[in-house]
C-alpha cells in the first residue's frame, strides 16, 4: 500500500519507519529538510520537501496515487487543512489527523477525517495508571461504543463469558488471568481477579458496571 | 448585522473601521493582546477581544452564535479554514468569509463548504495585470 504522511516530527518519523518496515511505499513531506534526518539514513521512502497544505506539493508527494494519508505537524490547523484537501480535494481513501484540542478532535471527525487526540489518550492513560481502578474506560477514537476494563468480582465470579454477555450490546474481547491474556470461548468461566476488557454499546454501560465490586483494586 | 473578524492585523483593522461606520455591530478576535490594544486604540471603540479565534470556546464568547457573519482574515490559510469550519459546525446562523493568501487554495476554500472565499493576492495580481496591459508602450 502506499501512504503519504506530512510532518517528520517525532510522531511522523516514527509512523513512517514502521510503514516503511511493513514494506509499504511511505512518503514523507516537511517544510524543513533537516527534520528527514530524523528518518534515519536507511530509510526507504521517498521524501518531499514542502508544506503539507499546498495543492501542488501534495501532488508532487503522489498524493492521488495513495491510499492512506497521515497528517501530523505541530499544528492543529495544518492538520486539519491538509487532511481535508486530502480526503475532498483528493479523494483519499483512508484520512487520519492527529489534532491537540479534544473539542476539535472530536469536532471534525464530522468531516469524514479520522482524528487522533493525542491530549485525550494522553491524560486517560495517565489517570489509569494512577488511579488503578477496578473499572475503567480505555482509550479509543469513537463517540458510539465504549471499551472498558474491569476486574471481576466475586458477586460475578462463576458465571461464564456468554452469561454476562448481553447480545448486540456487549462483547467480551480479551480476559486477562494470571497475567496472560485469553481470547475467551464463550463458556469461559470467570474467577473473581481476572481482568475482563469488553466492548460496550454506550447505552448499556451501566449494567457493565455492576459486573464489578467498586471497592475492588486491579492488579 | 452583527460582524465578528477573527485577525486583528491590517486588514482586520481597516475592515472593522469600514464595518463600523457603516453601522454594523463589530468584535475583532485578535490572538496577540499588543496588537488587540493597538486595534482599539486605533478605531477608538472596544471592540477588539484577545484570544485565538479557532478555538470554539473563544468564538462562542466573542457571539458567534448570534453572528450574522463570521470572517477569517488571519494570514494564515489554515487557521482561517479552521475558523470558518468550526463556525459552520458548531454555529448554525453565521455566513463564513475567509480570506485566502494562497489563490491556489480558493477553490479548496470553497469545495470544503465555505460561503464566500476571498483571494486579496488573486485580486491584487489582476489589476496589477491590468495596469500593465494599459500602461503605454
Amino acid at each position: 500500500m502506499k501512504y503519504l504522511i506530512v510532518g517528520c516530527g517525532r510522531v511522523g518519523a516514527t509512523l513512517a519507519k514502521r510503514l516503511a518496515r511493513g514494506g509499504h511505499d511511505v512518503t514523507v513531506v516537511d517544510e524543513v529538510s533537516s527534520a528527514f534526518k530524523r528518518l534515519g539514513r536507511d530509510f526507504p521512502g521517498k521524501l518531499v520537501l514542502g508544506t503539507g497544505i499546498d495543492v501542488d506539493v501534495l501532488c508532487r508527494a503522489g498524493v492521488e496515487q495513495a491510499d492512506g494519508f497521515a497528517s501530523c505537524t505541530q499544528g492543529d490547523n495544518r492538520n486539519i487543512m491538509a487532511a481535508l484537501i486530502a480526503k475532498h480535494h483528493f479523494k483519499v481513501k483512508t484520512v487520519v489527523a492527529r489534532i491537540y484540542d479534544p473539542l476539535r478532535a472530536a469536532m471534525y471527525r464530522d468531516f469524514g477525517v479520522l482524528t487522533i487526540c493525542p491530549t485525550r489518550v494522553g491524560a486517560h492513560l495517565m489517570a489509569n495508571a494512577l488511579l488503578q481502578e477496578s473499572y475503567r474506560k480505555l482509550p479509543y477514537e469513537r463517540n458510539d461504543v465504549e471499551v472498558v476494563e474491569f476486574v471481576v468480582s466475586d458477586a460475578v465470579a462463576g458465571r461464564t463469558v456468554d452469561e454476562i454477555t448481553t447480545s448486540g450490546k456487549t462483547r467480551v474481547s480479551v480476559v486477562v488471568r494470571d497475567d496472560e491474556s485469553l481470547i475467551p470461548p464463550n463458556d469461559l468461566r470467570l474467577r473473581a481477579g481476572d481482568r475482563v476488557v469488553m466492548v460496550v454499546a454506550p447505552e448499556a454501560e451501566a449494567e457493565v458496571r455492576k459486573l464489578t465490586a467498586p471497592a475492588m483494586a486491579a492488579r | 448585522m452583527f460582524i465578528i473578524v477573527v485577525g486583528g492585523g491590517k486588514l482586520g483593522t481597516y475592515l472593522a473601521r469600514a464595518l463600523l461606520e457603516a453601522h454594523h455591530e463589530v468584535v475583532v478576535v485578535e490572538k496577540i493582546e499588543r496588537k488587540a490594544q493597538a486595534l482599539a486604540q486605533n478605531l477608538n471603540a472596544e471592540i477588539a477581544q484577545v484570544g485565538d479565534g479557532c478555538d470554539p470556546l473563544v468564538l462562542e464568547e466573542a457571539g458567534a452564535a448570534r453572528a450574522d457573519v463570521v470572517i477569517a482574515d488571519t494570514g494564515d490559510d489554515e487557521d482561517n479554514l479552521a475558523i470558518c469550519l468550526v463556525t459552520k459546525k458548531r454555529f448554525a446562523k453565521p455566513r463564513t468569509i475567509a480570506r485566502v493568501n494562497n489563490p491556489k487554495n480558493k477553490q479548496i476554500f470553497e469545495e470544503l463548504g465555505i460561503d464566500s472565499v476571498v483571494s486579496g493576492t488573486e485580486i491584487v495580481m489582476n489589476m496589477v495585470a491590468q495596469e500593465v496591459e494599459r500602461a503605454p508602450h
